[in-house]
């Protein structure tokens, strides 16, 4: 890509990353953002229109930058995933919004991804799936199971889910 | 507890706010790379399709080899003397002499 190809698709793009990789790992976000841009402008990250949107492209290299991040924080589960057992989250003296940021980092990594990607993003799951490099039958199974993690985590809220809606 | 439904979590989930990206962001990323125009000249480069860098190098071989005179040069020589009488000094004593009569 050209240097004003990369602009335009930093313009475009630069809040999604950033949010994406706040949501992943708020104290690198920076870092994480400044980095995907710098691949695309390197060339280190080739975009092919065939292969998925580039939006999808640079979430996928957020999402690797920030497990990269947190295996090297040692903040990567050792814990499968799927044995993963959510309890109902404490609530006195957060915030609303706080919480659930907290419940949702609480979750695995790879069902974090997969739920940032979907919820707040709203990637589809043929895109989620090109962007964390898997099919989409363990994307939606990452994606029930987050979900449920986080219904169980999040039932202390109900009174207050009902107040928001 | 029983747990949320889809829709109370869609809810809930629609309070958590991430900030947009900040503004230093664009210097991080392209600011690095910025550098005068004029640095451009020494080092910076073209990219010259091979027909176009082809026909170049025939043409400047043409230029220096097919227009070579076929005679060596001849060094410039000096024009015809110049006669001038600056420097003329009448003689001091003429002697006439008759080599001949008139009939």
């Amino acid at each position: 890509m050209t240097r004003a190809e990369v602009e335009r698709a930093f313009t475009a793009h630069k809040d999604a990353v950033y949010r994406f990789a706040w949501r992943m790992a708020p104290e690198a976000a920076d870092d994480i953002a400044q980095e995907v841009f710098l691949r695309l402008l390197r060339g280190q990250v080739q975009f092919d229109e065939a292969r998925g949107s580039l939006r999808s492209l640079l979430l996928g290299v957020a999402r690797n930058l920030a497990l990269q991040h947190l295996r090297s924080n040692a903040r990567w589960e050792s814990v499968d995933e799927e044995q993963f057992v959510a309890s109902p989250f404490p609530v006195d003296g957060f915030d609303i919004g706080e919480l659930v940021g907290r419940a949702v980092q609480a979750l695995p990594s790879l069902q974090r991804d997969v739920f940032i990607l979907a919820e707040y993003e709203e990637l589809s799951l043929d895109e989620i799936a090109r962007a964390v490099d898997t099919n989409v039958g363990a994307v939606k199974a990452r994606l029930h199971r987050a979900r449920e993690n986080l219904r169980r985590m999040l039932a202390p809220l109900r009174e207050t889910a009902k107040r928001v809606g | 507890m029983e747990p949320l439904d889809d829709h109370e979590l869609k809810q809930l989930a629609s309070t958590w706010k991430a900030p947009q990206a900040p503004a230093r962001l664009h210097g991080q990323v392209f600011g690095a790379q910025r550098r005068p125009w004029w640095a451009w000249l020494f080092t910076g480069a073209i990219r010259v399709p091979v027909p176009a860098c082809a026909a170049i190098m025939l043409l400047l071989a043409w230029l220096v080899i097919g227009r070579r005179p076929e005679t060596a040069p001849v060094p410039p020589t000096a024009g015809p003397p110049v006669v001038t009488l600056a420097d003329f000094l009448p003689p001091a004593e003429i002697q006439v002499k008759v080599v001949g009569a008139l009939p």
